[in-house]
C-alpha cells in the first residue's frame, strides 16, 4: 500500500509556518491520525483524483476530512471547493475552511460554493489546538458520510 | 428621506488606492506576526521549563511586542475598513446616541449633556466618534479627584460643531497636529493606555462627513475635544 493511499487529513495550506502550526495544534490536542499538508489546491486535487505527482495512489480512500486554506498560489481554496463540489465523486469529501479571513463575503462566498464549515484560525496556540481537535472529532468520528 | 443607502461615494472618499493597499499589506502582515506568536506559545509550552526565570522573561517580552504588532496591524485594517465601509447617510438623534456611548462606557459621574442638534451621518461611524472621544475624556480624567465631562453644540453657519471638554491630564498645544495621526501618543502608557489609532479613526470618519475634527488643550488643565458636521444633506 502506497503511504498516502490513506491520509485521515488533508491540509490545504501554502504558508509553511501556519501548517507546521496547524499540525503541532492538532498533535497537541491528541490527534494522531495521519494528517499529509499540500501545499496548494493544484496539490491537493492531485492527490484527491490520484493525479500529477500522486498518480500511484489508491483514490478508493478519499480523505475524512480536508482543511482548506483560501488564499494561495495556482489554484486558491474557492477553487478547489468548486471543483469538489461540482464532482460526484468527491462532493460528499467534508471540507472546512481554516483561515485568517473574517471577512463576511469569503464566508458566504465559500458557503456558497458547499464548504462544509468555515472556521477563523484563533491567535492563541491553546485556542487553536482546542478548535482544530474539535473539527477533527466532529467530522473523524462522529460524523458519517456515505461510503 | 430616511435612512437611505448610498453608494460609498455619496460620502467622501478618502485615497481609495492609498486605502486598498493599507488593507492588502495589513492583511498580509499579519501572517508572520501570527507565527510568532504561535511559535512563541508552542516554545512555552514544550520547553518553557528547560528556560530559566530570565529565558521566560524574555520570552513573554517576545509574546507581548507580537501581540502589540497584531494589534497595530489591525488597527491600520479597522481604519481601511472606514474608508471602505458603505455608509447610510440618515438624520441622528445625537443626544441619544451620546447618552448611549456614556452608558456604554459606564462613565461615572455621568457627563453634563447639553442640548444637542440632531446631523445628518452614518449612525455607527459617528457612535464611532462619540465613543472614542468620551472614552479618550474619560481615561483622562480618572485620575482626578472630581472628573468632569461635559458635552455641548455650537450651530455655525453651515455646520454643527459638537465639543466634549475634560478637566484632565490635558495636552501641550504644540503637539495637537500629532494628536489625530495614527499610532502617536502625546502621553505615557501608564498615564494614557492604547495604541494611539482611536483620534485618528475620529478624523478620518469626521472628513469622511466633510467634517473637521480638532482639539484644544493645556498640559495638566483638561482638553476640548471638538468635531464639526456640515448641516446640508448628504454630501
Amino acid at each position: 500500500m502506497n503511504a498516502h493511499d490513506r491520509v485521515d487529513i488533508l491540509l490545504v495550506e501554502d504558508n509553511s509556518s501556519d501548517a507546521d502550526l496547524t499540525t503541532r495544534a492538532l498533535v497537541h490536542g491528541g490527534f494522531r491520525e495521519r494528517i499529509l499538508r499540500v501545499h496548494d489546491g493544484v496539490e491537493a486535487l492531485d492527490f484527491i483524483s490520484g493525479t500529477g505527482d500522486y498518480q500511484t495512489r489508491d483514490t478508493r480512500h478519499p480523505p475524512k476530512l480536508v482543511l482548506l486554506d483560501l488564499k494561495m498560489p495556482r489554484l486558491d481554496g474557492f477553487d478547489v471547493l468548486r471543483e469538489l463540489k461540482a464532482d460526484e465523486r468527491t462532493r460528499s469529501i467534508p471540507v472546512v475552511v481554516l483561515t485568517c479571513s473574517n471577512q463576511s463575503r469569503d464566508v458566504a462566498e465559500s458557503y456558497r460554493i458547499g464548504a462544509n464549515g468555515y472556521v477563523i484560525k484563533p491567535i492563541d496556540f491553546i485556542k487553536l489546538s482546542q478548535t482544530v481537535s474539535q473539527i477533527a472529532d466532529y467530522w473523524l468520528r462522529i460524523n458519517q458520510v456515505p461510503r | 428621506m430616511n435612512g437611505a443607502r448610498v453608494a460609498s461615494a455619496a460620502l467622501q472618499q478618502p485615497d481609495t488606492e492609498l486605502d486598498r493597499l493599507t488593507y492588502a499589506v495589513s492583511h498580509d502582515l499579519r501572517a508572520p506576526v501570527r507565527a510568532v506568536l504561535g511559535y512563541t506559545a508552542v516554545l512555552d509550552e514544550d520547553y518553557g521549563t528547560h528556560l530559566d526565570e530570565e529565558g521566560r522573561r524574555l520570552l513573554a517580552i517576545v509574546s507581548r511586542e507580537a501581540q502589540r504588532t497584531l494589534s497595530m496591524i489591525d488597527a491600520l485594517l479597522e481604519l481601511s475598513r472606514i474608508g471602505r465601509y458603505d455608509a447610510v447617510v440618515e438624520p441622528l438623534d445625537m443626544m441619544s446616541i451620546v447618552h448611549e456611548v456614556a452608558n456604554e462606557l459606564a462613565i461615572v459621574p455621568i457627563p453634563c449633556i447639553n442640548a444637542l442638534p440632531e446631523a445628518r451621518g452614518d449612525r455607527s461611524l459617528i457612535r464611532r466618534v462619540w465613543l472614542e472621544v468620551l472614552a479618550n475624556a474619560r481615561i483622562a480624567t480618572r485620575a482626578r479627584s472630581t472628573p468632569s465631562i461635559i458635552v455641548w453644540a455650537t450651530q455655525e453657519a453651515d455646520r454643527v460643531a459638537y465639543h466634549v471638554k475634560d478637566n484632565g491630564i490635558g495636552f501641550d498645544m504644540k503637539y495637537r497636529e500629532k494628536l489625530f495621526a495614527i499610532f502617536q501618543k502625546l502621553h505615557h502608557d501608564r498615564d494614557f493606555p492604547g495604541l494611539g489609532s482611536g483620534l485618528a479613526a475620529v478624523k478620518q470618519i469626521v472628513c469622511r462627513h466633510g467634517g473637521e475634527a480638532w482639539a484644544e488643550g493645556r498640559a495638566g488643565e483638561g482638553a476640548t475635544f471638538s468635531f464639526a458636521l456640515p448641516t446640508r444633506s448628504a454630501p
